[in-house]
């Protein structure tokens, strides 16, 4: 048998105070950003806002100020601002433009900028990758679908909880982690300001459901543990259980997160950020089965207890 | 017990066959040479492929996405002002089941269109009560996409007005523009103000620059002009290409604004070659449905010598003088320098009908082939990588035990990419994220299963009853554990859009297969040995 956790007695419980204060204040960033969303100041991907993208590949470098002239052409063409980005690799460069909150429709737009480029350095062959034009009508659709989707997902995932863990100690707390979760990932989105795209909240969605599978085993274990030990006090059972099935949380994550990290490494630039976000997110789900999810029962158990007293 | 096993062993080798043989088509499609694949026409008779077989091998073979294999993507919106004037109501009065019934209709037409394009698996649906989405896997050209979806292929013949009327109403135009710039003799105006200024009339047509065009434009839209125009009349611009004019002017036309007639419904349209002027030029002919051929006649009949302009899209594409009553309702349309694969386009679109409204499109993308095939060649690298530290990671903690998980998770791998070419779902770039995501997922569970089995083994019991008792006690968890992942998958599947929904596909099915896979298959390998005097776990 080969173990690299054996017999381990930390004091998770214990040590909870520290995860309340890291945890608060990622969960506060998170709610900051998402009040920003709400206000539409949030770095939202053009899918949402609408506008233009343009990704061409060229065969020389581009120094800063080459990519200032674009910005300007771009600028002195009344296209607005731009954000211009260049990536590397293999001999070939790429070259990402942003457009947000254009009137972009039926793709002239990015015809428009690819004439800029070519304008701006005729002795470039620049050669259109991708492009995409989203008219505002669609950007307000999709921000609408996403909005939904994230409400239904929450809505289903606590429909979910309740089911399987009936009472309210158990049913509250995962939910609690589930939502810490989600607002400590947009608050690490919006601290490393990653663009809010479809993709992101994809991630930010497919975490929520999966943070639940440590959370679950944790949960299983804590009742089973509750079941025996019930005399040595819900803090002992706690410690006991999270301890218990820390070989098998760290695997899970583990076995999870290793082909997330090379899917972040190789994947290239379609899927970095969603990659980032899963990788970033894996961490998450494991620390707050460990650090939430589990503190959060004993918290319930003394409000409870003094509710009970109080009633007395 | 030992029964049961057999069964289960059959059930999976019969499983893996099907599996094996719904992948086959995709193997042989990837074997094609590079150039084949595309579908086009030429190269596949060039390497010696029939075009029926090729086209029965792509609709089975596991689709890939726009992302991976090129292409382009239009989301069209019926235009909701436009199709209430067609159906005569204000556009408040529009109701949802006109603009759906309209955008279904749209759909059709689209679709027509596209067939006879050419384009290899083209996907067209409807996104939400008014929006058409068309993927056009393959192809780069927007330009000539647009031209082929986005016209509304509406063809409308208007009177040109008399030369005597068209001076009239530019003297009018001049008049009002002076009139506006507060002088009252137009000729002490500054003379670039005026209409004529920029477009001049010769007679019979007025013609106007390619550096006036702008010009031109914007004072059309002025008020000032357009209350100096007639209500029954409008101007429309005619194509740049014509015969015996400037470079890159346009010539403008004065048309009586109601259509003498419309041309909705054709008998028949196609590329024809050879005009009056020039023999090699190309021309679409076609020919009117009967009632609009019998007020064609009508119309020709009263008009004699004068100008009948052709009208598509608010486009005037030539006016011809009209010489003799036409009975027979044919007529043609000559593009001048028009290329071949224009006049057919346009064949391919007035065949198809006219579209019940305009169309806008609202959203376009485009990927190149170079960087779908990028995409492939790293997902592949990523998804083999992925794999390998799963399964060198599996099989380092959990020794055989864990090798067997391993074999059960190429199972998985294998029965999901089947299900996924079976059910004719697209592989995206996100897809393939799906994909190495249930590979680090679906082992989880043998992961439960084997800590169990552990703790079984330390409390003391037998390798054997350690081993049920492993798979029934880690079972309720297991289940639970990817329950959420399921319900996020469905629910990603309801709102994503295209490359989301590939993820959520790919995830969803991934995890679900893995329920049977890291469950059923491990345990069967498990049960093939009866007695257990230590177990490599």
């Amino acid at each position: 048998m080969f173990e690299i956790i054996k017999d381990t007695k930390i004091d998770f419980a214990g040590k909870r105070k520290y995860a309340y204060i890291f945890s608060g204040i990622l969960v506060l960033i998170g709610l900051f950003a998402f009040v920003q969303v709400l206000l539409g100041r949030a770095n939202l991907g053009i899918e949402f806002t609408g506008g233009t993208m343009v990704q061409t590949s060229y065969n020389r470098h581009l120094a800063p100020e080459d990519i200032g002239k674009i910005r300007s052409a771009i600028l002195g063409a009344k296209l607005g601002e731009s954000e211009i980005q260049q990536v590397s690799g293999g001999g070939r460069y790429m070259l990402l433009i942003r457009l947000k909150k254009i009137e972009a429709t039926g793709g002239r737009i990015s015809d428009e900028v690819l004439g800029i480029l070519g304008k701006t350095f005729p002795e470039i062959p620049f050669r259109k990758e991708a492009t995409q034009d989203v008219g505002p009508t669609v950007g307000t659709d999709l921000q609408h679908k996403a909005v939904w989707a994230i409400f239904w997902a929450l809505i289903a995932i606590a429909l979910y909880i309740w089911i399987r863990f009936r009472t309210l100690d158990f049913g509250i707390a995962a939910l609690v982690a589930t939502m810490h979760d989600v607002f400590v990932m947009l608050g690490i989105v919006y601290l490393l300001n990653l663009e809010i795209t479809l993709l992101i909240i994809t991630a930010i969605l497919t975490i929520a459901g999966y943070s639940l599978t440590d959370t679950v085993v944790v949960f299983d274990r804590i009742r089973e543990n509750m079941r025996t030990k019930r005399r040595e006090g819900l803090f002992k059972v706690i410690n006991l259980s999270v301890n218990g099935v820390l070989s098998r949380t760290i695997l899970t994550g583990g076995t999870t997160l290793l082909p997330v990290a090379a899917l972040l490494i190789l994947g290239g630039d379609v899927t970095r950020y969603f990659s980032l976000a899963l990788f970033i997110g894996l961490f998450l789900g494991t620390y707050s089965s460990w650090f939430v999810a589990s503190p959060i029962l004993l918290e319930w158990e003394k409000v409870a207890s003094t509710g009970e007293r109080a009633r007395k | 017990m030992r029964n049961l096993n057999t069964w289960l062993i059959v059930f999976i080798l019969i499983v893996t066959a099907i599996a094996i043989g719904s992948l086959f088509p995709s193997f042989q499609f990837l074997a094609l040479p590079p150039a084949v694949r595309g579908g086009n026409a030429d190269s596949l008779a060039r390497y010696g492929y029939k075009e029926e077989w090729f086209r029965s091998l792509q609709k089975k073979a596991l689709h890939l996405g726009l992302d991976l294999q090129g292409g382009i993507r239009l989301v069209l919106a019926v235009d909701e002002a436009s199709l209430a004037k067609t159906l005569g109501v204000k556009p408040s009065e529009l109701k949802t089941k006109d603009i759906s019934e309209a955008r279904d209709k749209a759909l059709t037409i689209i679709r027509n269109r596209v067939d006879q394009f050419g384009v290899s698996e083209p996907l067209i649906n409807p996104e939400g009560p008014g929006w058409i989405s068309v993927q056009l896997p393959g192809m780069v050209n927007v330009e000539r996409a647009r031209e082929i979806i986005g016209k509304t292929g509406l063809m409308e013949w208007k009177l040109v007005q008399e030369s005597k009327t068209v001076q009239d109403v530019l003297t009018r135009i001049d008049g009002a523009l002076a009139k506006a710039s507060g002088v009252s003799d137009s000729l002490a105006v500054e003379s670039s103000h005026l209409f004529t200024a920029h477009a001049t009339y010769d007679g019979r047509q007025i013609t106007v620059m390619r550096e006036s065009i702008d010009t031109v434009n914007l004072m059309l839209r002025d008020s000032v002009v357009q209350s100096a125009i007639p209500s029954d009349m409008e101007f429309l611009w005619g194509r740049a290409e014509e015969r015996d004019m400037i470079p890159g002017a346009k010539p403008l036309f004065l048309l009586k604004r109601d259509p003498e007639v419309t041309g909705a419904s054709l008998v028949e349209a196609r590329m024809g070659i050879g005009t009056e002027n020039n023999p090699a030029e190309p021309r679409v002919d076609f020919v009117l449905a009967r009632k609009e051929a019998a007020k064609f006649s009508v119309v020709t009949a009263a008009n004699i010598n004068r100008q009948l302009a052709i009208v598509l899209d608010s486009i005037v594409q030539s006016a011809p003088v009209i010489r003799s009553r036409i009975p027979n309702g044919r007529g043609q349309i000559e593009l001048g320098s028009g290329s071949s694969d224009e006049a057919k386009d346009l064949a391919v679109i007035l065949k198809a009908g006219a579209l019940p409204a305009k169309i806008a499109i609202v959203h376009s993308e485009i990927v190149s082939q170079t960087l779908g095939a990028d995409s492939i060649q790293k997902g592949k690298v990523s998804a083999i990588i992925g794999l390998l530290l799963v399964v060198a990671l599996m099989g380092f903690y959990y020794r055989i035990s864990g090798l067997i998980a391993d074999i059960a998770l190429l199972f998985n791998l294998l029965f999901l990419v089947a299900f996924m070419a079976a059910l004719h779902s697209t592989l995206t770039m996100p897809g393939i994220a799906g994909i190495i995501l249930t590979m680090g997922m679906s082992v989880d569970s043998n992961v439960l299963i084997f800590e169990r089995i552990r703790e079984e083994m330390r409390a003391g019991k037998t390798v054997r009853t350690a081993i049920d008792a492993g798979y029934n006690r880690a079972l309720a968890t297991i289940i639970d554990s990817h329950v959420t992942t399921l319900i996020t998958s469905v629910i990603l599947f309801m709102f994503g859009s295209g490359p989301i929904r590939g993820f959520a596909v790919s995830l969803g099915l991934g995890v679900a297969i893995s329920l049977f896979t890291a469950l059923v298959i491990t345990k069967v390998v498990f049960d093939m040995r009866k007695q257990y005097r230590t177990l490599s776990i």
